[in-house]
């Protein structure tokens, strides 16, 4: 039982981590290419992620 | 060979729902994904199929939906549905009992479980992706290239485990999986105290 939860606890940690990194990786570089005013709402986050705020706001 | 059942297994209610969608967005995603390499990459080969307008657009948000979904399901699959992940002493029934019906559902399990897994590394790769590059003729970026092997092991992964579960469940399963009754200890209604009895225990 205890191989069971351990595999199975290092898998459920891989996913979740991962889906949790698929949110936050993407703002950082978000982050960076923003300009120093501006930040970025979580609308604009979820749908244009890969767009920097500069052109977002034009 | 397992003995296939020929009455249909009962699913819970959740499972069917979380894996309905999450299945539909990701086979969506699959193929708009093709549909992209095919229509800006082309460098392993290609098919000649009518290049559609803002692929990348309906791919990005086949992607962005499955990754809001994908979620639920992992963590349904990681609490509720433990029993149909990897087991135990996983190595050991591998190396034992080979062909056995036990055998292959330990395979079965193997395969939902990759199924997780494969489908962490498409979400992640693709988010890192940008939609320019690809337009642009930039096919030598490191996420983009992990996009291509992550679609590619989503897609090998997707047939084991379609096969595992023929194979173990034969076709009743597979309509288990589609069916909209539901007993009533499982009805939404309960969902909320289920859940609250779970987190008590």
């Amino acid at each position: 039982m205890a191989n069971q939860n351990l595999a199975l606890k290092i898998i459920e940690v891989v996913v979740i981590g991962g889906i949790l990194a698929a949110f936050i990786l993407p703002l950082f570089s978000l982050l960076n290419k923003t300009d120093s005013q501006s930040s970025p709402s979580l609308t604009s986050f979820l749908l244009v992620s890969n767009t920097s705020i500069s052109e977002i706001i034009k | 060979m397992p003995k296939m059942s020929s009455t249909i297994p009962y699913q819970p209610l959740l499972l069917r729902i979380y894996h309905g969608v999450s299945s539909l967005l990701a086979i969506g995603a699959l193929a708009t994904g093709f549909l992209v390499y095919n229509t800006y990459d082309r460098r392993f080969g290609f098919l000649n199929l009518a290049q559609l307008n803002d692929i990348q657009g309906l791919h990005g948000t086949f992607g962005l939906f499955f990754w809001l979904v994908f979620p639920l399901l992992a963590i349904y699959s990681f609490h509720w549905g433990r029993k149909r992940l990897l087991a135990a002493n996983c190595w050991l029934k591998f190396t034992r009992q080979v062909g056995k019906p036990i055998w292959w559902v330990n395979l079965q399990r193997l395969a939902n479980t990759l199924m997780l897994l494969a489908a962490t590394f498409s979400v992640i790769s693709g988010r890192m992706m940008q939609e320019a590059w690809l337009p642009a003729g930039e096919f030598h970026h490191l996420w983009y290239t992990l996009h291509l092997v992550a679609f590619l092991i989503f897609l090998l992964f997707l047939i084991v485990h379609i096969t595992m579960s023929l194979k173990v469940g034969g076709i009743p399963l597979i309509l288990s999986m589609i069916q909209y009754t539901y007993r009533p200890n499982d009805s939404p209604s309960h969902w909320l105290q289920n859940v609250r009895q779970y987190f008590r225990k």
